[in-house]
């Protein structure tokens, strides 16, 4: 070989420190998350303390005062209820269909991806889509739900689905378990292609029914899977705001708290009231995370004991 | 063209030590091959000697440099992976002139050298292809083409042959002689394989346990182990080990008793000359290698005993043999095929030359 | 075949299209309705029984739809790009680079993607119109970063750490900087999850709603879920269903197209956010 040097000997390049190199490789994103998310967050905490207006001008620091305000609030009560029973009723019903769906799809079968896409386009297309499509077939006098409803004679009046404050909330909710049942379905599939395929054959060579096989070994073993998807769905359902919006507009019987504060904020101008309310809904989405964590911590120790 | 000289290189991960204390010197052009069993650190050795880790003590000296800070780059250095660890989305020759492209060579040298080496492994028509497109043996010409091409000062080899089968890495061992010979780059060559060490090295060092027991030529390692632990490496089939009684230790002889009672004298080291009986009789056994012993028709029986096993290898014959007083099978290896059958009862010679005596794992007295 | 087999069988096909009929029947409807006229619209029927195209010529004829259109193509596509080369800067310092803080970085990024939009809506109202961004695209390009970014940087993380150390090391050997290690060698090895991420953070910024509805204003800066949701008749009670079907078809279509396309790859896009985060 020859006797000089390589050409890659010429800079004497210093490698940063490693540290250093992943704190430059992280600042942009950092940055970014910092100004679309940090900031904006402690501004709107900061707001929630004050009775700052959307249009700007001069705004004074009240402390609790806009707490102290949602709390007497009926609507704000409203709008809590809402939202939890939305979250709860929502994600027990997607948690359910998905499973029954993600079972179907497990077997094989021809037109599998077929179908999959199809299951999943619900999941893809805009909420404002969705929740107008719905409006239109669940309209009280066009809609092709009453007319399908009324042809087999399942009631005897068109019903006003979306209007209707004893039925609104049930509207709600089934479009969103039209919309996120997918989503729930491809997280349990992933979960049920991680369970052993011996642990079938054994059971199969063990007469044991599918059923039970089901409860008693499937379900417990994508279990964790499980349980991380729902609260995923719970906290995305806690924060639900354009479903509710497009399909009941202002109703109070389906507001949720994202309603409820934006609604504050923005149609009646009381920035700081509305803050009070968000801040609240983060609060309540950071508690459940909490919780959450804290659950599965306390389960992981007890297994190791 | 560089020689590597490593001082007292130490390195721990976290409270585990991986090196201690290591030394050793490769001469300019020097095929060295560093051989010990997984876990012993000669990987962490060489990607020391690469840049890839950094020693907590020590230096890494190049072509008379101290490059213990340098980045791998700019050492020098080319290093083939035991996985090849080729870039799996560029073809041949763009994993070939990767180095040189970012060493800004231009583009007439970059296509020069990528053909030269090319030619040396015989890949010139395979230059187009990517990696899963390729054999494994082919995927390690290109990984080893990738490494000259930069022209280092040295090479480095970490278990280059572990992933490609026997027939290929036969192959690839005497390719890997003739490529050294014709570059004669300062190459280190790690792996666990002591055959590949026997056969590539110009000389071997042995390591355990973050030490190295032994460094010499092939040769030197095979007939004089300093220790049991270089002893049973290297060497295949395994050397046996029978523990001996002391009978006589004076003027320089040592004279040890068999289980059967026949007697073997060997001169003593010099170094271990003056030590005191009392330590030399601690744990006394004599290592012989299966290929010394001789199955002796009526003649000098120092062992007797039943065979167990018969395994023809074709060009050779070991036997198992079970000896009263020895707990493990003493193994024989007979040139070529030969009749003997398990239960047979057989005798053994044991020439003293070929013998190496051990005091507690150390070497302590060698018959050639 | 017994009629067992035939019963299991049965229920499974009964599950299976009952699935299918819950999936697909809203979009058959609202194809339907969207090519249906005048008053044909206020005749429910499953079945088509015209096929005029005046609800597509009136979508872009009375509204600026092709604008709105154009526009969530702008935000999606300046989303997309921003959110992947941050999260690819910030993955392969969180997957490839041992340093302290690693999981702090990714704990509060975690914590981030957790944020309601709503909480940082009057935050972000205010930075938005302090930086003079108010009813412009960019707005949204920024505010998208939060629903984008922190998934984005999980699933590639995960991704980036799956990759040998021995490729990378061979770059570093062969002279390459760590940013040339990334864009030359890492990035190209897992372009997959770039698509992964990619497409999903472009079906994020093509559906989002309150922030574009509530950083736009006028109908020249609208993305399209917004310019559905405002589509109004001649009467507050009076909605142009027929539009807004048509509307809704045509916004569903590309979405339709991806998801054909890549299905495989928005699945695991998926289940690698939620299961490997």
């Amino acid at each position: 070989m020859r006797a000089a040097l390589p050409n890659g000997l010429r800079a004497p390049v210093r490698t940063s420190r490693p540290a250093t190199a992943a704190w430059l490789f992280l600042a942009p994103a950092l940055l970014a998350l910092a100004i679309a998310g940090g900031w904006p967050l402690v501004r709107t905490v900061w707001f929630s303390l004050t009775d700052a207006q959307l249009a700007g001008g001069p705004f004074s620091f009240v402390r609790l005062e806009n707490y102290r305000w949602l709390l007497t609030d009926p609507d704000w009560w409203r709008a809590l209820r809402n939202t939890l029973v939305f979250a709860t009723v929502s994600v027990a019903l997607e948690t359910a269909l998905g499973i029954l769906l993600a079972l179907v799809l497990d077997a094989g079968f021809r037109g599998r991806s077929l179908v999959r896409a199809a299951v999943i386009l619900p999941w893809a297309i805009p909420t404002v889509v969705s929740a107008k499509i719905w409006a239109w077939m669940l309209h009280d006098q066009f809609g092709i739900v009453n007319r399908l409803l009324l042809a087999v004679g399942a009631i005897e009046r068109p019903l006003a689905w979306t209007a209707d404050p004893a039925l609104a909330m049930a509207a709600v909710i089934a479009v969103d378990v039209w919309k996120t049942t997918p989503f729930m379905a491809l997280l349990t599939l992933a979960a049920l292609q991680l369970v052993p395929t011996h642990c079938h054959e054994a059971a199969r060579l063990d007469g044991i029914h599918p059923v039970r096989f089901f409860f008693k070994v499937t379900l417990p073993l994508i279990a964790p899977a499980l349980a991380a998807a729902m609260l995923f769905r719970f906290l995305d359902a806690l924060r639900v705001f354009d479903l509710i919006y497009v399909l009941t507009s202002n109703s109070r019987s389906t507001a949720t708290i994202a309603v409820y504060a934006r609604q504050q904020m923005v149609e009646f101008q009381d920035l700081g009231y509305g803050s009070a309310a968000a801040s609240l809904l983060f609060v309540m989405v950071t508690g459940a995370t909490v919780l959450y964590l804290a659950a599965t911590r306390s389960r992981a120790q007890e297994s190791e004991t | 063209m560089s020689s590597v000289a490593l001082v007292e290189i130490a390195k721990s991960f976290g409270r585990q030590p991986a090196l201690v204390g290591i030394d050793l010197e490769i001469a300019d052009g020097e095929f060295m091959v560093v051989v010990g069993p997984s876990g012993c650190g000669k990987s962490t050795l060489l990607r020391i000697v690469a840049g890839l880790a950094q020693p907590d003590r020590g230096d890494v000296v190049i072509g008379g440099e101290r490059v213990t800070h340098w980045p791998p780059a700019r050492r020098g250095v080319a290093m083939v992976f035991q996985s090849y660890a080729l870039y799996p989305h560029m073809t041949a020759f763009d994993n070939m002139s990767f180095g040189l492209e970012q060493a800004r060579a231009s583009r007439a040298e970059i296509d020069r050298k990528v053909r030269w080496a090319a030619d040396i492994l015989r890949i010139s028509h395979l230059l187009e292809r990517k990696p899963r497109e390729l054999s494994g043996g082919e995927r390690q010409r290109v990984a080893i083409g990738r490494a000259i091409t930069r022209e280092p000062g040295v090479f480095l080899l970490d278990e280059p042959l572990s992933n490609l089968d026997a027939g290929l890495r036969g192959h690839m061992r005497a390719e890997l002689i003739e490529l050294h010979r014709r570059l004669k780059v300062t190459t280190i060559h790690v792996t666990h394989d002591q055959v590949e060490a026997m056969t590539l090295a110009d000389r071997i060092a042995v390591m355990r346990e973050g030490r190295i027991e032994q460094v010499g030529p092939p040769l030197s390692l095979y007939r004089r182990p300093v220790n049991r632990f270089v002893g049973s490496f290297i060497g295949a089939p395994q050397m046996n080990f029978i523990a001996v009684e002391l009978r006589g230790y004076a003027d320089g002889v040592l004279v040890v008793g068999l289980p059967g009672g026949a007697e073997l004298r060997m001169p003593i080291e010099p170094e271990h000359r003056f030590a005191p009986a009392a330590s030399v009789e601690a744990g006394l056994e004599i290592g012989v290698r299966p290929e010394h012993l001789i199955a002796s028709n009526g003649g000098k029986a120092d062992l007797a005993g039943r065979i167990r096993l018969v395994e023809h290898l074709g060009s050779a014959t070991l036997l198992h043999v079970r000896c009263p007083g020895i707990e493990a099978d003493v193994r024989i290896q007979l040139p070529g095929i030969v009749s003997w059958q398990a239960g047979q009862e057989i005798a053994i010679e044991v020439p003293a030359a070929q013998c190496t005596i051990f005091a507690a794992g150390v070497a302590i007295a060698h018959g050639g | 075949m017994t009629v067992r087999w035939l019963l299991a069988r049965g229920g499974f096909l009964l599950v299976l299209g009952g699935f299918l009929f819950y999936a697909v029947f809203p979009f058959y409807y609202a194809l339907i309705s969207s090519l249906e006229s005048g008053s044909g619209l206020f005749e429910p029927s499953v079945l088509p029984r015209s096929a005029t195209i005046g609800n597509y010529a009136a979508v872009f004829g009375e509204q600026p739809f092709a604008r709105s259109i154009l526009n969530s193509f702008m935000v999606a596509v300046g989303t997309v790009a921003a959110t992947l080369f941050l999260a690819a800067l910030a993955a392969y310092a969180l997957g490839r680079i041992r340093f302290r803080g690693r999981r702090g970085v990714l704990f509060t990024v975690l914590t981030i993607s957790m944020f309601p939009q709503v909480a940082v809506l009057s935050g972000m109202f205010e930075l938005i119109r302090a930086l003079g961004l108010y009813d412009t695209l960019p707005s949204l390009m920024l505010s998208y970063l939060i629903l984008t970014l922190p998934f984005s940087i999980w699933v590639l993380t995960a991704f980036m750490r799956e990759l040998p150390d021995e490729i990378e090391e061979a770059a570093i050997l062969d002279g390459a900087s760590r940013l040339t290690v990334l864009t030359r060698i890492l990035a190209p090895l897992i372009a997959p999850a770039l698509v992964t991420t990619g497409l999903l953070a472009l079906i994020i910024a093509w559906n989002e709603f309150l922030f574009a509805l509530t950083f736009t204003l006028s109908a020249e800066a609208r993305t399209v879920p917004v310019a559905i949701a405002l589509i109004s008749g001649s009467t507050q009670h009076e909605l142009p269903w027929g539009i807004i079907m048509a509307a809704s078809v045509i916004v569903t279509v590309p979405l339709l197209i991806i998801v054909l396309l890549f299905q495989g790859r928005i699945v695991s896009g998926l289940t690698a956010g939620a299961i490997k985060g």
